[in-house]
């Protein structure tokens, strides 16, 4: 089956909905039977057909943590295209997390980015570059970030105080580690960290308290969709990631 | 009377106080752009250090670099015809300006060249080095490179010193006109990322489940660690040695400063994930010549099952023996 990926962002999607990929695996993994198999038969109920939503939620970027991911796009890859089917399977997937498994497992080979799908992120992506280009002349010069700039100066400051530091090793690991994996529980990042449930309390605390990162209904944390720019820019420059700086020129 | 006209002329002196007056005007109108900057991004509540990672202030310096030689070797060559031409069209003692400006220019040349003092020296020594640094580009500031057998990260680097900061945070200077007939070698040469390459040890009898198993944990460690560059390519490679069967595994790390970080993480992840899969870990020859002295000394040990299972005590033990790290 042909497969496209459609990038989003800010983590908005419902990962309990009918189309979301964390659902759909869930389902499959509870019964019995070949992956595959179960993925077809999965895929013909699934109402609007064509579409499957936040498949980033099925990934961890921790040993153990890339199965789920890998599994699901392998077997959709593998299905045989149907008749009935609509031509390409669209797959919706945080930019991030693609631009992470673009590069450490090749994604883009078996779920390109198309053009046509990624018009949104295009014209949200030219305004986060913008927003570093500001950022850069601030840091660099002290000129005034622009009245047309999507962060302030001063979110960009209260940020810095906290990532600039030398020590404040678990901060800039906590926030990479939010942008590639998403929305995480407590319990989740301290695994993924290796850091006792404690210090991830303490770690996190400083960054909710300056609006870079919310505690959402669900009991997750994520990165605040208004302040990706802020924690872009800050991570390129204290830790060297630069996520989205693999993806395909048109998008 | 002559010779005195010909060395002390207006025209001579315009020119030595030019080599020497744009020197000295470059330096200030830096150094005031400099402290402009600095109290404008104080004003603005930034503190001294820069938040930009150095990739990003490359080309800044590599201008800064190139206008410095460009100006002293413009003022000392284009200035002597420029001043001949203009004392030839006023007319006066045009001919004895002309042979000052041509003994001063040829004077200050060999001078430059052969007689100078150890500290012009240093600075056209210095200032060559930087420039051919600037247009080729072996190592920049804030580089992880190794001078003279003295590796450590670039942290100033002017016209006669290159400043190191080791390892253990120790200052090197290293003169940088010494430098021409040096191997230069730079980590990252430039770029913010850079390779790792660290190796791990399995027991020679490993099976190839238990093979297959840490090679998979190396992937999946090296690929989680926040500090992983996912945009460069990264390679395992297996090889028997006479004790160990030995797993290199080379990947880029995003910055390059924070390598042992990096080498911290994934040693981490490997050596638990060898400990939930029992892959056993090589055994040092000083770690079992400690067993076979304390099981000479004991021989109940062996019968108690210490080491007598083989691969169990590799299993248990021998996490921090079983990795060695360092950079590509």
């Amino acid at each position: 089956m042909r497969l496209a990926a459609e990038l989003t962002w800010g983590w908005q999607d419902d990962p309990d909905a009918p189309q979301a990929a964390a659902c759909l695996h869930r389902e499959i993994t509870h019964v019995s039977g070949e992956y595959t198999e179960l993925l077809a038969n999965a895929l013909r109920t699934l109402v609007p057909r064509g579409r499957i939503l936040g498949l980033d939620r099925l990934f961890r970027r921790r040993t153990g943590g890339f199965k789920p991911v890998r599994q699901l796009i392998g077997s959709l890859a593998a299905l045989p295209a149907e008749d009935d089917h609509a031509d390409t399977l669209v797959c919706e997937i945080d930019a991030f997390a693609y631009g992470f498994l673009k590069g450490a497992k090749n994604l883009d080979l078996v779920l390109p980015c198309s053009k046509e799908l990624n018009d949104g992120f295009r014209a949200v992506r030219d305004d986060w570059s913008r927003t570093s280009k500001a950022l850069t002349e601030f840091e660099r010069t002290g000129e005034r970030l622009p009245q047309s700039c999507a962060v302030s100066a001063d979110q960009y400051l209260a940020l810095r105080r906290i990532i600039v530091r030398p020590s404040a090793r678990d901060e800039r690991r906590m926030l990479a580690t939010l942008l590639v994996s998403g929305p995480s529980a407590q319990v989740e990042l301290s695994t993924d960290l290796g850091i006792s449930n404690d210090l991830s309390q303490r770690t996190l605390a400083p960054l909710i308290a300056i609006g870079v990162v919310e505690l959402r209904a669900d009991d997750r944390y994520a990165i605040v969709s208004s302040t990706l720019p802020l924690a872009l820019f800050g991570l390129r420059e204290t830790m060297g990631l630069e996520l989205l700086g693999d993806l395909p020129g048109g998008v | 009377m002559d010779l005195v006209e010909m060395f002390v002329n207006r025209y001579v002196i315009v020119y030595l106080l030019a080599v020497v007056g744009i020197q000295v005007v470059y330096s200030i109108v830096r150094n005031n752009q400099r402290r402009n900057i600095s109290s404008r991004r104080r004003a603005r509540g930034l503190s001294d250090d820069v938040m930009l990672g150095h990739a990003e202030r490359l080309d800044e310096r590599r201008r800064d670099a190139l206008l410095q030689s460009a100006l002293l070797l413009g003022s000392v060559l284009l200035l002597p015809p420029l001043l001949i031409t203009l004392a030839q069209t006023s007319g006066n003692n045009a001919c004895l300006a002309q042979d000052g400006l041509a003994v001063v220019f040829v004077a200050l040349f060999v001078w430059l060249l052969f007689t100078a003092t150890d500290v012009a020296k240093a600075f056209l020594g210095g200032l060559a080095f930087k420039t051919l640094v600037a247009f080729k580009s072996p190592f920049q500031v804030g580089d992880r490179v190794s001078l003279r057998g003295i590796g450590g990260k670039v942290v100033r680097f002017d016209t006669f010193f290159v400043t190191l900061q080791t390892p253990d945070d120790g200052q090197i200077s290293i003169p940088s006109g010494t430098l021409w007939n040096e191997v230069l070698s730079s980590t990252n040469a430039g770029n913010r990322a850079s390779l790792c390459v660290i190796r791990f040890y399995v027991a020679p009898f490993a099976t190839t489940a238990q093979r297959q198993a840490m090679e998979d944990a190396i992937w999946e460690s090296m690929q989680s660690s926040v500090y992983y560059d996912p945009h460069k390519p990264m390679q395992i490679f297996v090889q028997q040695n006479p004790d160990a069967i030995q797993f290199t595994a080379k990947a880029y790390i995003a910055l390059t400063y924070d390598e042992p970080l990096f080498v911290s993480d994934v040693s981490r992840a490997v050596l638990d994930a060898a400990s939930w899969q029992g892959i056993p870990l090589a055994s040092s020859p000083w770690k079992r010549a400690v067993e076979s002295d304390l099981q000479a000394e004991n021989p109940l040990d062996s019968q108690t099952g210490v080491g007598a299972v083989p691969g169990t005590e590799e299993q248990r033990g021998l996490a921090h023996k079983g990795t060695e790290a360092s950079s590509g």
